[in-house]
């Protein structure tokens, strides 16, 4: 996220608990209702716009070359293997994904995959060529570290030990654990406080269906609109950034060099 | 404001029950203007959202009952309104109790229910804790023993000793010790206490009266076929005769 303008919770809850009548929290409503509400859209934005990236670094898991992806992540970007000292990577390799990789029980170097590092082990596959067993490809320079993912967790190849230090760069929801206070980037603030309206007139609406149900439609329009939604408009603003890699794939593509 | 003495006696003057042996009198008018003012306040404090009707306690002791659970006793009775809103706020200070954060940082007990308080937990924001406490009220029995309490949850990891609190208390008819005492309520819902009372005078004045008491047995049966209740001898036979 290109960005470093933030409101907090506490401001959230100020403005939208006035416009909906309930600053004493007296309506069936407590703080940590509309704090969970916040949190709901946090998570939601982030799914939809994938703006919260995420760096972090774990030791190595030389027992199982098995990492469980960070509580409240998803979608992994990135991931590197590295040397030195604590957060000073002196040397580093990039770690790929490598398809139908498997080493569930990870307990060494044994595993499964579609197309394995060389045949010698598992013999040639007649439709997945090997990458040294033939001989169009014998040249194809293989990754030498990868990994992949199962239901959260993350496998390494085994030669990934050679590393200290493993470095994930993923996407999360806006907190490191349920119950955190979330940090609310400003351009998500309209869309936020939208998002609480109209999860307080659902609540409403089934306890007084006939009071609410045409409160509750106004509330999510407002919410919805793909026009003049908050919530769409959120979502632009979250494309619209990062303007800098837009301007250098421009002067890349506009260089004659590369025609 | 008015005083109990001057609305008192103009109900007396406006129902024209101003001779002595009346059968409205000052004490059945005092009881009706506190009953009706307890209504007026509650009205007038839901409509307007008015702090008039406030009182604070700033030190309320919290004890513990024989399950461990942190009560206290409201000071007062208190205006029996949805999600208890007779109670306007209650308040700790995390310091006071021996928690971290900064004096100035008071946490409100939210109200809850004991059957509403099981969902409470199950959402990591809403879960009672000391930075968010709740508070539910007992007002009838504790193990047969009549009680006016108020219980927190969130607060059990602590050692609570007192909290603050700001009620809208229930006007009590039978603690009227001054006639010159003002009133609590608005002035201008006087005039509407005014006119409650006269409707409910006017309304008493209407009950026809018992006249008679003929001393006659109300339960002698009359339908045919039913014999009579056993009677008493008449009054007159058992008079000595001369």
């Amino acid at each position: 996220m290109n960005a470093n303008s933030f409101v907090t919770a506490d401001h959230i809850i100020a403005e939208v608990t006035h416009a909906l009548g309930d600053q004493e929290f007296r309506g069936g409503f407590t703080k940590g209702w509309y704090m969970s509400r916040i949190q709901d859209a946090l998570q939601e934005l982030s799914f939809d716009s994938h703006m919260f990236k995420i760096t972090r670094d774990y030791d190595y898991p030389t027992e199982t070359h098995q990492l469980e992806m960070p509580e409240n992540s998803f979608n992994i970007l990135e991931i590197y293997g590295w040397n030195g000292a604590c957060c000073a990577p002196a040397t580093s390799s990039v770690i790929y994904p490598k398809r139908l990789f498997n080493n569930k029980g990870g307990n060494g170097t044994g595993y499964t995959a579609r197309v394995k590092r060389t045949g010698e082990t598992g013999g040639n596959d007649p439709f997945q060529p090997n990458y040294f067993n033939d001989g169009n490809y014998s040249n194809y320079p293989e990754a030498k570290y990868w990994y992949n993912i199962h239901n959260g967790t993350i496998m390494l190849s085994s030669n990934c030990s050679s590393f200290q230090k493993i470095r994930l760069v993923y996407n999360g929801i806006g907190i490191d654990r349920m119950g955190d206070i979330p940090t609310i980037p400003k351009f998500f603030e309209r869309a936020i406080n939208d998002y609480i309206a109209e999860r307080f007139y659902f609540v409403k609406m089934g306890q007084e269906p006939r009071m609410y149900a045409s409160i509750y439609d106004r509330a999510s329009a407002k919410l919805n609109d793909y026009v003049n939604g908050n919530w769409h408009k959120a979502i632009k603003r979250v494309k619209m950034m990062d303007k800098v890699e837009v301007e250098a794939m421009n002067d890349y593509m506009a260089n004659p060099y590369h025609k | 404001m008015a005083s109990y003495r001057v609305v008192a006696y103009d109900a007396l003057t406006n129902l024209k029950v101003m001779f002595d042996d009346s059968d409205i009198r000052i004490p059945q008018i005092i009881w009706w203007i506190q009953v009706i003012s307890n209504r007026l306040r509650s009205e007038d404090y839901q409509a307007n959202n008015t702090g008039n009707y406030l009182s604070t306690y700033s030190s309320v002791t919290v004890s513990v009952d024989a399950n461990d659970r942190q009560y206290i006793d409201l000071p007062t009775q208190i205006l029996s309104l949805a999600n208890e809103r007779g109670i306007h706020y209650i308040t700790y200070n995390e310091e006071t109790c021996c928690c971290a954060g900064p004096a100035w940082a008071q946490v409100i007990f939210h109200d809850t229910t004991p059957a509403k308080a099981k969902r409470l937990y199950m959402d990591e924001y809403e879960k009672p804790s000391t930075k968010n406490p709740y508070f539910y009220r007992i007002g009838d029995k504790v193990d047969g023993v009549s009680v006016n309490r108020v219980y927190f949850l969130g607060t059990e990891c602590i050692k609570l000793t007192d909290v603050e609190i700001c009620i809208i208390s229930e006007l009590d008819p039978s603690l009227v010790c001054d006639l010159d005492d003002e009133i609590p309520l608005s002035p201008e819902l006087v005039v509407v206490l005014q006119q409650e009372l006269l409707k409910l005078g006017r309304f008493i004045k209407m009950v026809p009266e018992e006249r008679v008491n003929d001393g006659s047995d109300s339960s002698k049966a009359t339908t045919a076929g039913v014999p009579p209740i056993a009677q008493a001898p008449q009054v007159e036979s058992q008079q000595p005769t001369e």
